[in-house]
């Protein structure tokens, strides 16, 4: 009998059993099941956060590929187990056995009969999802992602979670065991070790970086084919090996020999394959360490400047070949005798000529060392034409950047994507400055920094030679000429530029122009789903482009400087990172915004309206006052305007409200912070903010005049929620401790991101300068000399001379305080007023506060106002531009008492603390609009006096906030661990927060956690512990020591969250409470009014601040233990009526000592808070 | 025409027992009926023979080829029911049998089918062709055990205990069938602790006792060798115990006055008794006790006493 004829017959009744045993088919039904909703829950539009699954040819797949292959790789582990329990029944499989097989005959077929079960399922469930993604949505199909998914995902994983069990099971012959190897194998790889060493233990496929591009297709599987290469190898080693275990004689001697080698063998193969990718990435480290370590000795060398760069570049397939003409400079005072070049080391240099002589070279990894004639000398150029082809390095860009940061792939939900630094291929190109695509004098930033951090413009040209079904977009207008089956496209920017950029593919072009600059769409062909989406617009595109571009300069000061702003879709694996010395990242180059496939890293990309919102096409009556029609013109003006100023203008990550995000509230989206903010098209390309004395200054100039563009108050909702506190606690620990040094020489080990801690302390330094130079007109100033000059170097005399214009600085010294001090200052803020006043014959507004610094570190505050009249500035639906902002230098122990006053009501006023112990570091200012009493005068102006430290029980008041020592915790219950793990799996892309702001009260936590935002009270840290409510058996306590016996009235601090409708939101800071009725244990009316504190805002209060939508998040009641002398008292206070601030417990008598109050986690709403309490002395 | 020779065959189990000792047998066409009690290593002589199990020492031979060495030709060469049949509780009956058929290379397709429809016919299975195994009784499922031994039509049938657990009716049929077989010129290894299932059929019997062969020989050998010692007696119920506690009872049939008993031994000294023509199981018996009496007999190859 033939191999081939014994191996199909056990295969085919293998399947057969197994396909008529209840537990393959109740598996199957609930994949499908699962999978089919997955699918549908993804292409139905409810759910924002699945705008990816619906915008990518590749994400259904992908999503529903690792799916299946969890599920399959589960029900293979019980599968392969049942011929374990069947051939021990030697009734059965001793007839079997008796017949003329071999053993490996009789394995190979069963394991074919499983393999191709599952193949079935699998197919099944491929096709179900293609008829849902081809007849149910819109989203783009592309068979080769479904094959290709399938092809490296699946099967590797198929046969190595068959041949896993199927190995073990005849080895152990024993069921329960292998299901416990086996499922803990899969525990492992999911929740454990999958993720890390680059995927390399990923048995299942689910985070291995691999996804199909429209753009790009799967790009180069080699590495990825070893990687899963491997689990199929050591899937048919182990399917081999349980040959030589079967329990029968084998058909001819030796057999049992042959294939315990080759399964070996094959083993060997296979962790070869897996060694082989370790290495391999441990060589590309290893590669990069040399780069920079070659690179090391050079950077102080003097390099000539790049006057002009004129690229003809040729694409062939998967190479370039090109010729870069050099115009070079020495702008030194030494002669040059040699002039170094960088270049990415995959491209060859052919030849250097300087006009028709060849001029020596040497070429080592990415440099290129040029030796000419004669040296260069001072005040003298070289003209240089170097040609060179080949292949772009990726392991050359981002030197700078962390090797772990650089390996970690763009996660969204399940999709795993590997992030590339270029792209060079027959279909696509995209190179950015970052690859190294044309040489360059010296050293690339990424080297260079914060040793060297010049920054120089020059005039560049391009001529690009690609197929004609490619289009070519760079900087400058262009001009295509065809030749045959060829295009020459020629860029030639008008300006200077610092550096750029080349993308080549199958483009459709959308443009606009607009007051004389061209505004310019590339989108993929088939990509387009927008225009139909903004159709009704499409007239009045123009003008509104105009009016978003006039808001942002008006208020910015400075003019955009290039006749082109394109916005261009690159691969969603485009990586771009943060930089140490510019907020740009690589998605901005000089007139060109890359965006992500789709539009899938952007807020809002799928211009749909909120949830229940009108469709396109659909007039309805807006539901508000005056009946207003809104049509399908407006909601599409909404969404653009929306989505221009989400994106390109404001910070990433804005909530929509109205759309729902993602089903049973899981978190879906991305492990990055992608940048599009257009303002280093003003600031970083436009002018020579970074110099070598000062590496800093650029980047504290970008974040200064970005936040000018988009102040705090725009982000108030953000803020509000108090999101992003946890980060901002770490940053101001590590500040503490360290200096901007520290971070920068990477002397100070940390995990938080270099750039969040520059650009706190950019933040800090331009308003420093701004506050000691104290002149109201510093920013417009400001501009005015970056507008004087644009598209050159700014050197150091010359900032010199633009200081001292403004009265004189100390920039040196100042910088290098900011660089090397350590510690932060903090501030305490109260005594808020507002109210009208009268200025001679004018009705002004005064805004006065006290600010105390107590520490021993100067600091800086700044005050934005956002006054009314001035909202709706920006057309559409944009925040409200604030129209003044002030900033206050706080020297250190001291009380400074400020006054303001202005022409127009604030409705909202925001101080940043810029860089301080203060948590949150911005917050709102609430005011009380009480009238003055008569002959109030305006004061406009700061006071100072010297900080008095109160002692502790002064006035017989003590307060003991949950900062403090005298609070405790109690001990942590054993945590939800496997609710954690699963939750990790679940929420594949995003780190799971533990302080989300408020939102967390949503969601409240099982154990006592900290939450921090202004609403509640604290010295600098404003924060509480907020819980899930329980039965009243978890407590935290506040204890303080009393200095005398006597009557106290025991006052908590409440927050003000949630109430009803009309009731404030955000509570003052020390503000005066209402005392709704505290308990006193001696009877007698309930005790009312204020109490003996600090502040003198009255009651009544209106608040300012945004309404928060928590009013659904009732407070419920405090339950709170009084322990006195007479033991303790259990007293239960209503929170409905009570007011923001402090409110009062009750009245006791208390012994000196220690005085202990506990707060039980008993409510019948869902959480609790622990702030702060107080103990006041009654006189 | 097949031929099984074995020559001292030993085999000792990884638990130290000896299962097989020295045992040397020519097995030809026609029925070889394998007797002997539970333990004896019937089972494991035949696993040896069906290439499951290696033996530790010895030689056996299929028609001249060597087990150790023509495993695969060897197991295209016999059929085998072995002791506890099952099958695929999820297949059907007809399914089983194409798996086997399969196994065995039948082919083409129309072929196979053709055959196991007749051998479902042959073993009285056609109307449950359909069945899941599951849903066959006890007997259909001894049968279906005979049908896959059929398919392909092996030289050498081995037959381990076939009708254990089967009705009156369905032993008969199995007998039959055991009995057309033999007439094929097949050799058919008949392996059983029944003596009933070879007394009809079989030509050649050998008798297993703790290993080794205690007798080798026509059946009407061993049934000579209890003549004169085959008696038949009539006894009264009280002394029924007695009698059965000193002599070998065969059986016991109540009758007026008492039990007519059949017994064997060298001679009756409690009441009359006539001397009857023993049949093969009176032989059996009676040559089991004799080599119980005298463990030194019975030595391999000869008879019991």
């Amino acid at each position: 009998m033939s191999a081939r004829q014994t191996i199909s017959s056990v295969a085919l009744y293998e399947a057969k059993l197994l396909l008529r045993s209840w537990g393959f088919r109740v598996f199957a039904a609930i994949t499908l099941a699962f999978l089919a909703i997955v699918i549908l829950l993804i292409v139905q539009p409810a759910y924002a956060g699945f705008y990816f699954g619906r915008a990518l040819s590749g994400a259904l797949p992908m999503v529903v590929i690792k799916l299946l292959n969890v599920f399959q790789g589960v029900m293979a582990v019980f599968l392969a187990t049942e011929f374990i329990r069947r051939d021990r029944r030697l009734d059965t499989v001793q007839v079997v056995f008796s017949q003329s097989f071999s053993n490996g005959q009789y394995i190979f077929g069963k394991f074919l009969g499983l393999f191709g079960l599952f193949l079935a399922l699998d197919l099944a469930v491929i096709a179900v999802t293609i008829v849902i993604h081809v007849f149910f949505s819109t989203t783009p199909f592309a068979l080769s992602a479904y094959l290709g998914a399938f092809a490296l995902l699946s099967l590797p994983t198929l046969v190595f979670m068959i041949g896993l069990p199927v190995f073990l099971g005849s080895l152990l012959r024993s069921q329960p065991v292998v299901y416990l190897l086996s499922l803990s194998l899969l525990f492992l790889s999911l929740v454990i070790i999958g993720p890390g060493m680059s995927s390399t233990f990923d048995a299942f496929g689910f985070f291995i970086p691999v996804f199909h591009s429209d753009f790009n297709g799967l790009g180069p599987i080699g590495p990825l084919a070893a990687a899963r290469g491997m689990y199929l190898l050591l899937g048919a080693a182990l399917v081999l090996g349980s040959i030589p275990l079967l329990k029968r004689l084998p058909q001819k001697a030796g057999e049992n020999r042959r294939i315990g080698i080759l399964a070996v063998l094959l083993a060997a193969a296979a962790v070869g394959l897996g060694a082989g990718r370790l290495a391999g990435l441990a060589a590309d480290r290893a590669f990069r360490e040399e780069i920079r370590a070659e690179s090391a000795g050079l950077i102080n060398n003097p390099v000539p400047a790049l006057i002009a760069c004129d690229i003809k570049l040729k694409h062939e397939e998967s190479r370039i070949s090109a010729e870069a003409d050099l115009i070079l400079a020495n702008r030194g005072d030494r002669p040059l005798p040699e002039l170094i070049l960088n270049l990415n080391p995959g491209l060859k240099v052919e030849g250097i000529r300087s006009g028709n002589e060849s001029v020596p070279f040497r070429r080592r990894r990415h440099l290129v060392t040029v030796a000419p004639a004669a040296p260069l000398a001072p005040g003298t150029e070289i003209h240089l034409t170097i040609a060179y082809s080949g292949t772009i390095d990726e392991r050359y860009a981002y030197l700078d950047i962390e090797d772990e940061r650089l390996e970690t792939p763009l996660k969204i939900w399940f999709i795993s994507v590997p992030r590339r630094a270029a792209f060079l291929g027959r279909d696509y190109v995209l190179f950015t400055p970052e690859s190294g695509w044309y040489p360059r004098p010296g050293l690339p930033a990424s080297l260079l920094f914060p040793d060297r951090a010049g920054q120089e413009f020059s005039r560049y040209t391009l001529s690009v030679d690609a197929p004609a079904s490619l289009t070519a977009v760079s900087q400058g207008l262009s001009a295509t000429s065809p030749a045959g089956d060829r295009n020459t496209t020629v860029f030639k920017p008008e300006t200077p530029l610092p550096q750029i950029a080349l993308a080549l593919g199958r483009y459709e072009k959308m443009t606009v122009a607009v007051d004389n600059v061209e505004y310019g769409l590339y989108l993929l062909r088939g990509h387009d789903r927008f225009t139909d989406q903004l159709g009704e617009i499409a007239a009045e595109l123009p003008d509104l482009i105009r009016r978003i571009k006039d808001g942002v300069e008006v208020v910015l000061g400075l003019s955009y400087p290039f006749r082109q702003l394109a916005l261009v879709e690159v691969p969603l694996g485009a990586a771009a990172h943060d930089r140490r010395w510019t907020t740009a990242q690589e998605f901005v180059q000089p007139e060109l915004v890359l965006l992500p496939e789709m539009g899938v890293l952007n807020a809002g990309a799928e211009f749909r309206p909120g949830r229940g919102g009108p469709q396109a096409g659909q007039r309805v009556a807006l539901m508000q006052r005056g009946g207003t029609e809104i049509t399908p013109a407006d909601i599409q003006r909404t969404l653009f305007n929306r989505f221009i100023q989400t994106n390109l203008l404001g910070s990433p990550g804005a909530v929509f409200p109205g759309l729902r995000a993602s089903p049973f509230g899981l978190r879906i989206q991305a492990n990055v912070q992608p940048r599009f903010n257009l303002l280093p098209q003003y600031l970083t390309y436009a002018e020579g903010l970074r110099m070598d004395e000062w590496p800093l200054l650029g980047y504290a100039l970008e974040v200064y005049l970005g936040g000018r563009a988009n102040p705090q108050t725009i982000r108030g909702l953000a803020v509000a929620l108090g999101q992003g506190m946890s980060e901002q606690e770490r940053i101001n620990a590590f500040l503490m401790e360290h200096s901007l040094a520290d971070a920068l020489s990477g002397a100070a080990q940390t995990d938080i991101p270099l750039s969040a801690v520059t650009t706190e302390k950019a933040k800090y330094l331009m308003v420093l300068i701004r506050s000691k130079l104290d002149r109201e007109d510093f920013d417009d100033r400001l501009v005015e000399f970056l507008a004087a000059h644009r598209f050159t170097s700014i050197d150091r005399k010359e900032w010199e001379e633009f200081f001292s214009g403004l009265g004189g600085l100390d920039l040196d010294g100042l910088i290098s305080v900011w660089r090397e001090g350590r510690g932060l200052p903090g501030f305490w803020i109260d005594d808020v007023q507002s109210y009208p006043v009268r200025d001679g014959e004018r009705n002004r507004y005064q805004i006065s506060f006290r600010v105390t610094n107590p520490t021993d570190l100067e600091g800086v505050l700044k005050v934005d106002f956002v006054t009314r009249g001035s909202q709706g500035m920006r057309g559409g639906g944009g925040a409200a531009v604030p129209v003044e902002n002030r900033a206050f230098l706080v020297p250190p122990r001291t009380v400074l008492d400020v006054g303001l006053v202005l022409d127009q009501v604030a409705v909202m006023t925001t101080v940043d603390t810029v860089l301080s112990q203060n948590l949150p570091a911005v917050f709102n200012l609430p005011f009380s609009n009480r009238r003055p009493g008569p002959g109030v005068r305006p004061f406009d102006g700061v006071t100072a006096k010297p900080y008095v430290p109160a002692t502790r029980g002064a006035d017989g008041e003590y307060i003991v906030d949950n900062e403090d020592e005298g609070f405790r915790l109690p001990e942590r219950g054993g945590e939800n661990w496997l609710r954690r793990s699963l939750q990790k799996v679940l929420s594949q892309g995003g780190d799971v927060q533990d302080t989300a702001g408020l939102m967390g009260l949503i969601n409240p936590p099982d154990d006592w956690s900290p939450l921090i935002t202004q609403n509640f009270y604290g010295r600098f840290i404003r924060s509480a512990f907020l819980k899930k409510s329980g039965t009243g058996q978890n407590r935290v306590s506040w204890t303080a020591e009393l200095e005398e016996a006597g009557d106290y009235n025991l006052y908590f601090y409440h927050e003000g969250l949630g109430g009803g409708m009309g009731r404030s939101n955000f509570a003052g800071m020390n503000r005066g409470s209402q005392a709704p009725g505290g308990r006193q244990p001696g009877g007698g009316a309930p005790a009312g009014g204020q109490g003996q504190v600090r502040s003198n805002a009255p009651a009544g209060g209106r608040e300012q601040g945004p309404r928060m939508a928590v009013q659904r998040l009732l407070p419920g009641s405090k339950t709170f233990i009084v322990h006195g002398p007479n033991g303790p008292e259990e007293i239960t206070l209503d929170l409905k009526d009570a007011r923001p601030g402090w409110n009062l417990i009750g009245r006791f008598q208390l012994p000196a000592g220690a005085n202990t109050v506990e707060l039980t986690d008993k409510n019948e709403e869902r959480y609790v808070l622990a702030d702060a309490v107080k103990w006041l002395r009654l006189k | 025409m097949g031929q099984v020779t074995i020559r001292g065959l030993n085999h000792r189990y990884k638990t130290g027992v000896q299962a097989l000792r020295d045992v040397n047998l020519d097995i030809g066409a026609g029925i070889f009926g394998l007797l002997g009690p539970n333990g004896a290593g019937k089972t494991t002589m035949i696993r040896i023979l069906i290439t499951l199990l290696k033996p530790t020492d010895g030689r056996v031979e299929v028609d001249g080829l060597e087990i150790g060495g023509h495993r695969g030709e060897i197991r295209r060469r016999i059929g085998y029911l072995p002791q506890e049949f099952s099958t695929f509780s999820r297949l059907k009956t007809w399914e089983f049998l194409d798996y086997i058929a399969r196994l065995r290379a039948i082919g083409p397709k129309s072929r196979r089918r053709a055959l196991v429809e007749k051998v479902l016919e042959d073993v009285g299975l056609y109307e449950a062709r359909d069945r899941r195994a599951m849903k066959l009784s006890g007997g259909m499922k001894r049968r279906l055990g005979i049908a896959q031994t059929l398919l392909g039509d092996p030289d050498i049938l081995v037959i381990d205990e076939p009708t254990v657990g089967l009705d009156p009716e369905e032993r008969v049929r199995f007998r039959n069938l055991l009995s057309d077989l033999a007439r094929r010129d097949k050799v058919i290894l008949l392996s059983t602790h029944i003596v009933g299932d070879i007394s009809s059929t079989c030509s050649h019997i050998a008798l297993l006792r703790e290993g080794r062969v205690a007798f080798d020989g026509p059946p009407e050998d061993l049934t000579a060798r209890a003549r004169g010692r085959t008696w038949k007696t009539t006894v009264a119920a009280m002394d029924l115990d007695g009698i059965k506690s000193r002599y070998s009872v065969i059986s016991t049939v109540p009758s007026n006055g008492g039990f007519e008993v059949r017994l064997v031994a060298g001679r009756f000294d409690d009441g009359p008794a006539e001397a009857v023509e023993p049949n093969l199981e009176d032989a059996y018996v009676d040559f089991m006790r004799s080599t119980d009496e005298s463990p030194e007999s019975g030595s391999a190859g000869e008879g019991g006493w």
